[in-house]
C-alpha cells in the first residue's frame, strides 16, 4: 500500500498544484474538521474525497481501501465507546441490553451518540490528511516542512526513514517469495521458526543496508548535512482556488448558521 | 612506459577487523592518469577494497595511497576534497542514492559543494541527458529500474566532475542495452579527460574496453599492463581463476601460421579485418 500511495502521490492531476498551498489548504480544513459540527464534517469528508478522487483522479479502490484499513482500528474501539456494564443511571435507558447475565451489558443512546460523532470527526481529518498524502509527494513534502524551519535534523531522519522504507519492504517482498518458493515448511511451530527466522535475516539485511549507506553518504562528500534541493513556488490555477475558497467560505457561515440556531 | 598516474597504491596492507585474512596485501600498482582502467579478480581478491581505500573511506593499515602523486591524508578537510576529486559508483545503486528523485540525487553532491542554483540545474540538465535520465527527473528512485538507478548513480558521481572515477562492476545484471548506455556515458566522461576506473568480472568487456589492465588475486596485483599484454598468456590468467576473453581465445585457437603471432583483435569488427586478408577470402564468405 505504501508504494501504491507513492505511486500515485507522483502521478495524480494535482500533482503539479503549490505543495505549499496544498498543505496550507489541507491544514485549515484539518482545522475545521476539528470545530465545526458533525455535519459538516461529513461534508468535509465527502468534499475532500472528492478533491481526491474527481479532481486528483486517485482511483477510488485505492482510496476506499486506505480510508477502510484506517476505519479499521476506529472498528475496533468501538466496543470500548459503546458497551457499558452494570445498570443504567437513571434516566439513562440503554438502548439495547443483553438479557441473563448476572451483570449487565448494555449500550445507551449517548454512546452511539458519542462513536458517531468521533466516526464524523475520524474521517474528516483523516480525509484531510489522504488529500496531502495522495497529492502530494514525500520530497515536496520535504521541501515544504524545511520552509516551515522545521529542524534539518528531523528532516534528515525522515528522508532516510523513507529510503529505507522501500528498500526494507524489497528486502521483505524478496525474503517471502523465496520462502514461498520453496515451498515454506506446514505446521504452526514450524511456521513461527521460519518468521523468527525471516526477521533475523530482515535486520541483518537492514544493518548491512544501513553500513553501506552511510558508505555511501560519504563517498558523495557528505559532511555534515544533507542539502535538500530549495522549494521552489508554483502558481495555483484559479479554478483550483475559487473553489478551495468558497468551499472554506460555505463551511465557516454553515457553523456560523449552526451556532446562532442554536 | 613513462606516464603520469592518476591512483597509486605503495605496498598497502589492510584486513577487516572481524577476519584474519588480508583484504589487501601488500598491494602495489598504478593507474595512469586519462587512461581507461579495468581492475579483474575473482570475488573477494579486493576490488571493492582497492576503491574504499581510494577515497578514504578504509585506510591502510600499512603502506600508502597515492592521488596524484600526493599520499592521501585522512583530514576530515582533505578528505571532502579528495571525494570531490576521486568519483566512486557502487556495485548497489541503492547504497548511494541518497534523494528521493534522479534530479534531486545528481545536484546532492553540487549543492553540498556550494555551487548556486542555476549552476547546478545545468550541470544536472547536461549530465542526465547524456546518460538518457531526462525524462526520468522526477520519478521517485524506487520505482526505476535497476540500469536507470545505475546511470542515476554514475550521473551523481559524473556531476561532481572528478579526476577520477571508479566504477564498481557498474554493467553487472544489466540487459545488454541498458549496458550500451551506461558504456556511453563512460566513454563521455572520457573524452572529457577522466581518469575511469572499472572493476569488472566480465573480461570480454575489459578487453574491448580497457586501455590499461590491472589482475587482483587474493589482495595482490598479479599482473598489470595494457590489454594484449595481460592477455597474451592464458596459463597465468587460469592459474588466478580467470578465462581469456572470447575473441583472444578464438584467435589464439588458430594456427600460428593464420595469426603470424599478432596479438589478438579486441574487437569483432578488428577481428573480421584482420583475418580476412590472412584467409585470403571472399568478403561474403566471413
Amino acid at each position: 500500500m505504501i508504494r501504491r500511495i507513492d505511486v500515485l502521490s507522483y502521478n495524480n492531476a494535482l500533482r503539479l498544484l503549490s505543495p505549499m498551498w496544498k498543505s496550507a489548504f489541507a491544514a485549515l480544513m484539518f482545522l475545521l474538521s476539528y470545530t465545526v459540527h458533525p455535519f459538516l464534517q461529513i461534508a468535509i469528508t465527502l468534499w475532500m474525497m472528492s478533491w481526491c478522487i474527481l479532481q486528483a483522479r486517485i482511483p477510488f479502490r485505492a482510496y476506499g481501501l486506505l480510508f477502510g484499513t484506517a476505519l479499521l482500528f476506529y472498528g475496533l474501539s468501538i466496543p470500548a465507546l459503546l458497551v457499558e456494564f452494570g445498570h443504567p443511571a437513571a434516566g439513562q435507558a440503554g438502548v439495547f441490553q443483553l438479557p441473563g447475565l448476572p451483570l449487565p451489558v448494555y449500550i445507551t443512546a449517548a454512546g452511539l451518540q458519542r462513536a458517531g460523532e468521533l466516526l464524523a470527526r475520524i474521517s474528516a481529518c483523516m480525509s484531510c490528511f489522504f488529500f496531502l498524502m495522495f497529492t502530494t509527494p514525500f520530497s515536496e513534502l520535504l521541501q515544504v516542512l524545511r520552509r516551515l524551519r522545521m529542524p534539518q535534523i528531523v528532516l534528515e531522519l525522515m528522508l532516510i526513514m523513507y529510503r529505507f522504507l522501500f528498500l526494507l519492504t524489497d528486502a521483505a517482498h524478496g525474503l517471502l517469495l523465496a520462502r514461498r518458493l520453496r515451498g515454506g515448511r506446514r505446521g504452526y511451530k514450524a511456521k513461527l521458526r521460519e518468521t523468527a527466522a525471516m526477521a533475523g535475516a530482515l535486520f541483518g539485511n537492514t544493518m548491512h543496508r544501513y553500513y553501506g549507506l552511510s558508505q555511501g553518504l560519504l563517498a558523495r562528500g557528505f559532511t555534515e548535512e544533507i542539502i535538500l534541493p530549495p522549494y521552489s513556488a508554483r502558481p495555483v490555477p484559479r479554478r483550483y482556488a475559487v473553489q478551495a475558497y468558497a468551499g472554506v467560505a460555505v463551511l465557516v457561515l454553515a457553523q456560523l448558521w449552526l451556532w446562532v440556531r442554536g | 612506459m613513462d606516464m603520469e598516474y592518476s591512483l597509486a597504491f605503495d605496498g598497502v596492507m589492510f584486513h577487516y577487523p572481524d577476519t584474519k585474512e588480508l583484504a589487501l596485501h601488500e598491494l602495489t600498482l598504478s593507474i595512469p592518469k586519462g587512461s581507461k582502467t579495468a581492475v579483474l579478480g575473482h570475488n573477494g581478491s579486493g576490488k571493492s577494497t582497492l576503491f574504499l581505500h581510494a577515497v578514504g573511506i578504509l585506510r591502510p593499515q600499512s603502506g600508502k595511497v597515492l592521488q596524484g602523486g600526493k599520499e592521501l591524508s585522512y583530514a576530515k578537510k582533505e578528505l571532502a576534497a579528495l571525494r570531490r576529486r576521486v568519483g566512486l559508483v557502487f556495485q548497489d545503486p541503492e547504497q548511494q542514492l541518497i534523494l528521493s528523485t534522479p534530479l534531486e540525487d545528481v545536484s546532492f553532491g553540487l549543492r553540498g559543494s556550494g555551487m548556486d542554483e542555476p549552476a547546478i540545474a545545468g550541470r544536472c540538465r547536461e549530465v542526465m541527458e547524456l546518460l538518457n535520465l531526462a525524462e526520468l527527473g522526477h520519478k521517485p528512485i524506487h520505482q526505476l529500474s535497476l540500469g536507470q538507478k545505475k546511470r542515476t548513480a554514475l550521473a551523481g558521481v559524473m556531476a561532481m566532475e572528478p579526476e577520477l572515477i571508479l566504477l564498481d562492476e557498474p554493467t553487472s545484471y544489466l540487459d545488454p542495452l541498458s549496458e550500451l548506455q551506461m558504456l556511453k556515458g563512460l566513454e563521455a566522461i572520457h573524452a572529457k579527460g577522466t581518469t575511469v576506473v572499472m572493476a569488472t568480472h566480465d573480461m570480454d568487456l575489459a578487453y574491448r574496453w580497457a586501455d590499461w589492465i590491472i589482475v587482483l588475486d587474493h589482495g595482490m596485483c598479479r599482473a598489470e599492463g595494457t590489454p594484449e599484454e595481460i592477455f597474451a598468456g592464458r596459463e597465468k590468467l587460469e592459474a588466478i581463476g580467470l578465462r581469456l576473453p572470447l575473441l583472444a581465445d578464438l584467435w589464439y585457437s588458430l594456427p600460428a601460421s593464420l595469426t603470424g603471432g599478432q596479438s589478438a583483435p579486441r574487437t569483432a569488427g578488428e577481428f573480421k579485418a584482420r583475418l580476412h586478408p590472412l584467409l585470403k577470402l571472399e568478403h561474403s564468405y566471413l
